[in-house]
């Protein structure tokens, strides 16, 4: 039986894709933005986090951060549970009557092919059973990897912060090298895609950046739409838990947004931002 | 549109008299209703009083109605195409009237102890809550009424008293609605409203014989009901109309935006229960032309609406997106929707024909009725689960869940054999303590047998007992089972001494319990929660055989706590599921809030669908939906897809709020800043500024938050 990290299932999402959709949140990803909204999902294993408004002093942890056993308040919690793929299954299985208007499961994290085995078995699973299937991506691995899980999806969302690679190898720690071949590879791939830039001031939200990814986006025969998402501080009560110290970020001024939506429009791709059509 | 600027007008008069009302007033609670406030000098004291301030007896009522009727203020805006409005409600002109309890002129105090002890909303007194056939009245009109009556007086022996007082009764009553017909009629025409002068001058007599006319004589009994005792319950609105309208449409008399204007001010006039949509009685769809124009005037509205579309397979996909797309766009909680299969499939379990289940529709906050044809208190009787879940908490020295079960169950039969001893004694003394001097006029049997509505006049007696605070109690019992049974984190003696001094000196248990798992996050908690639905409803059903009735009853068992979540609250101390002394109980058929951490829709959705009682009666879904920066189209379609799916898994009656979190939360703190904002508190709707800090609260708490 496959096991596999899952840090969180959502249930019943309007957000992670098209229609009603279950998200399931995978440990493990292979990029450090310091922005992230899941920190807790950079390390391959759980790590533990602690949220001390929810600790009654019991004692029982000894204070240590790893007896997240023993905590029976949610204050000291690992990041992610081991489940087996029919554990998963057996959830997703519950919001199946949802999918009817184009929703479906959405793997997400962290990035899901950090854990290959366990989302492949999982895909597999959805595909014998005719669950539509997305995955939310970085698209940081050989293409290799991508061509295994393509098969399966129905929808490809991925992510791309910044299209020069030096840039973003000093926003995320790695270079973009493998998402650059892996979104050149996608051009010929007959499959709905859907790309994502979360807009974060002064990091991406110059026009060079934008013009570059427009210049990586055109040949997507078939990209659903670009969207564009305005940076919101939703990790920071996470980056806390693990005892690290919270960067400060800000979203783009809302002339920034709208003179970015514009250079998309004009170019000619079809635009969301925050989820609404432009 | 020729109307625009009426409307503009119409609508910004009504906002001025929702502030007047909560400037006056204060908060309340209710359905907006549709009332206005009386001149502030207005006086009345009424004719026929008890020494304790109340009044009973069915001549009393009549004369009472009567006499207020005829001091009725008129109202009349030149901006409208209907007159009048109400502003008293008889029935709580008497000493003493609580919404929950009735002044009763018979002594049921044997009853009260037990009525107390389990805190059963007994409905004894309580009046209305079973739907009219507005199709007689519309054929009959006033004087046609009158007519038949007076003949009906005619023909009964002077010896038989209850028949001959309910005639004379119901004269007065006609009478009355009369002469305010009459002088409303003549002050439209003071005002120079000559149209409006003679359509009311000839509806004092006559039936309606066009669109306008016919909801205007709707409006009128609207009207003298709310007068009377509230009522509230409407009909098949685009069915009533639907002959006035193609008949003056064909003859050049009016065109759409005639009959939209019309039907706006019929919906501003009062905020009765429509149903628009849904099958005949031999499932053909009865969807046309009316029913969009219908759902277009309550768009043009934007105030307190409560019309429902009733979804089966033959309903036209266009009527339904509209519906969708009205209630995903407008944001006003309107309209609802109720699922056929489950209400017509549970309404034949009682012996009914599919014919008749069709027939039963959705004309009030949780309910669905028989127009005419009923009588079923909808909406009255109500048995708290957590008081009975407190009662056998603290009688029971547990040893396990199954003999704190045990324990419940039995408390739970006693609290039903109360209750339906309560029936009993209501439908024994109801008709001389209030008749229903108005819904027995449009009603099949009252007025041609002389008996009223409550004491064997209509033709079916299908009574509704709803069961309260059902997620409450079964996240007591998997509470319990989790920490005490299964983890062994606590014992019972834990959680009972934490409960005692509701948790004061041991926040550690009432943590523990209240993130325990819970009916719509867990297969135990499904559990107790479908095994108490399943009880409840067994002895809900077998009660029925206990009541004296000179016709056969049927009692039919629902899930609903109306807006009485904070009340029912109140009187319970603390629970095993972490619930502070009295907090709200859960909301009708709802899982708790917070049930989850994703605070899932479809999680939602599938647990209510689940714990369906099944007999043609309602446990409503209470469904709160942000759908944050989606767009009207893509939020539409998931909000069919939950309404479909909600109805496929067995659903019967969905009440929806889609809301913008941060806008509530804002109009929370400052609510009169926010004097337009229209929630769906329960199954009616209300001017959120208009609600008691307790009630907004509620509606807040509700919403549901989305995880990143």
């Amino acid at each position: 039986m496959v096991k596999g990290w899952v840090t969180d299932i959502v249930r019943g999402s309007f957000h992670d894709g098209p229609g009603i959709r279950t998200v399931v949140f995978l440990q493990g990803c292979s990029l450090r933005c310091s922005w992230c909204h899941n920190p807790e999902t950079w390390s391959a294993r759980p790590v533990p986090l602690f949220y001390p408004d929810r600790c009654l002093g019991c004692g029982a942890c000894g204070g240590s951060a790893e007896r997240t056993d023993r905590c029976r308040f949610g204050a000291r919690v690992l990041s992610s549970n081991e489940k087996t793929a029919e554990a998963v299954m057996d959830v997703i299985r519950k919001d199946r009557p949802f999918y009817s208007t184009g929703g479906g499961v959405t793997f997400s994290g962290g990035e899901p092919c950090c854990q290959p085995d366990f989302l492949l078995a999982l895909l597999k699973q959805c595909q014998a059973e005719a669950i539509p299937a997305a995955i939310e991506t970085s698209l940081n691995y050989p293409i290799d990897m991508l061509k295994t899980v393509l098969p399966f999806l129905t929808v490809l969302m991925a992510d791309l912060k910044l299209a020069d690679s030096e840039r973003h190898r000093r926003a995320t720690g790695v270079s973009n090298e493998l998402i650059l071949k892996n979104f050149t590879a996608l051009q010929t791939v007959p499959l709905p895609i859907i790309v994502r830039t979360p807009l974060v001031a002064g990091v991406n939200d110059d026009d060079a950046n934008i013009e570059q990814t427009i210049g990586i986006l055109k040949p997507l025969k078939t990209l659903m739409y670009y969207e564009l998402l305005r940076y919101q501080p939703l990790g920071q009560e996470k980056v806390k838990a693990l005892g690290r110290t919270c960067p400060t970020f800000q979203a783009p001024s809302d002339e920034r947004v709208r003179h970015l939506c514009r250079k998309v429009r004009d170019a000619g791709l079809p635009l969301y931002m925050d989820r609404k059509k432009v | 549109m020729r109307y625009s600027e009426q409307i503009r007008r119409l609508r910004e008069k009504k906002l001025q008299q929702t502030e007047e009302k909560r400037r006056r007033l204060g908060a309340m609670d209710e359905d907006d209703y549709g009332w206005v406030l009386p001149p502030e000098s207005f006086k009345l004291t009424l004719p026929c009083l008890d020494a304790n301030g109340s009044f009973h007896g069915v001549r009393v009522w009549g004369t009472n109605f009567r006499y207020l009727m005829e001091h009725h203020p008129v109202y009349v805006d030149p901006d409208d195409a209907l007159v009048g409005r109400w502003m008293f409600m008889l029935s709580r002109m008497r000493a003493n009237y609580r919404l929950a309890l009735s002044p009763f002129g018979f002594d049921y105090s044997f009853l009260r102890p037990a009525q107390i002890l389990y805190d059963i909303t007994p409905g004894i007194g309580k009046d209305g809550h079973f739907a009219p056939d507005y199709a007689i009245g519309l054929k009959l009109g006033w004087g046609g009424l009158l007519s038949k009556v007076r003949t009906r007086r005619a023909e009964t022996p002077l010896s038989n008293q209850e028949r001959q007082d309910l005639c004379l009764a119901e004269e007065d009553a006609i009478l009355g609605v009369q002469d305010l017909i009459q002088r409303t009629a003549q002050e439209a025409e003071k005002q120079g409203l000559a149209e409006l002068a003679q359509i009311n001058m000839r509806l004092i007599e006559q039936p309606p014989q066009t669109m306008r006319e016919a909801c205007q004589w709707i409006a009128w009994f609207n009207i003298a009901s709310r007068v009377y005792n509230r009522d509230g319950a409407g009909g098949q609105l685009d069915v009533l109309l639907r002959p006035y309208y193609e008949r003056d449409k064909a003859a050049g008399r009016i065109d759409d935006e005639d009959a939209v204007f019309y039907l706006f001010c019929l919906l501003l006039n009062d905020t009765h229960y429509y149903q628009i949509g849904g099958p005949d009685e031999s499932g053909k769809d009865q969807t046309s032309a009316l029913s969009y124009l219908i759902l277009q005037a309550a768009r043009l509205l934007k105030s307190t609406c409560n019309i429902t579309i009733r979804v089966h397979d033959g309903l036209p996909e266009q009527l339904f997106d509209e519906g969708v797309r009205c209630l995903v766009e407008d944001r006003l909680s309107y309209p609802r929707f109720s699922g056929d299969a489950a209400l017509c499939s549970g309404f034949v379990k009682n012996g009914y024909p599919i014919e008749l289940a069709r027939k039963r529709i959705a004309l009030g906050c949780n309910w669905m009725s028989l127009p005419g044809l009923e009588y079923c208190m909808n909406d009255l009787v109500k048995v708290n689960f957590a008081k009975v879940f407190e009662v056998a908490w603290k009688e029971t020295r547990c040893e396990s869940t199954e003999a704190l079960y045990r324990a419940f169950a039995e408390h739970l039969q006693k609290a039903v054999q109360v209750t339906g001893q309560g029936i009993a004694f209501h439908l024994a003394h109801q008709w001389e303590n209030e008749p229903e001097l108005m819904l027995n006029l449009l009603s099949v049997g009252p007025i041609e047998t002389g008996l009223d509505a409550s004491h064997g006049g209509a033709q079916y007696y299908n009574l509704a007992i709803d069961g309260a605070a059902l997620a409450t109690v079964a996240d007591a019992f998997t509470a319990l089972e989790q920490r005490v049974e299964r983890e062994k984190l606590l014992t019972f003696d834990d959680v009972f001494r934490a409960t005692e001094t509701d948790f004061k000196d041991a926040p550690q248990v009432q943590r523990l319990l209240a993130q325990s798992e819970k009916y719509g996050n867990s297969e135990r908690g499904d559990a107790w929660a479908h095994r108490i639905m399943e009880n409840f409803s067994a002895m809900v059903r077998a009660e029925a055989k206990n009541i004296p009735f000179v016709k056969p009853i049927v009692l039919i068992p629902g899930l609903f706590s109306w807006a009485d979540t904070v009340r029912l609250g109140k009187s319970v101390g603390a629970m095993p599921n972490g619930r502070h002394a009295g907090e709200p109980i859960s909301q009708g058929a709802n899982p708790s809030i917070g049930f989850r951490r994703d605070g899932a829709v479809t999680a939602m959705v599938e647990a209510v669908a689940s714990v369906q009682p099944g007999y043609g009666n309602t446990a409503p879904l209470q469904l709160e939906v942000d759908f944050g920066t989606l767009d009207n189209a893509q939020a539409a379609a998931c909000l069919k897809t939950l309404i479909q799916t909600h109805f496929a898994l067995g659903g019967t009656l969905m009440n929806i709020n889609i809301v913008d979190e941060q806008k509530i939360l804002a109009a929370c703190k400052n609510p009169e800043a926010y004097p337009d904002l229209i929630v769906r508190v329960t199954g009616f709707t209300a001017y959120f500024a208009n609600l008691s800090p307790d009630f907004r609260k509620l509606v807040v708490e509700r919403v549901v938050r989305r995880a990143s």
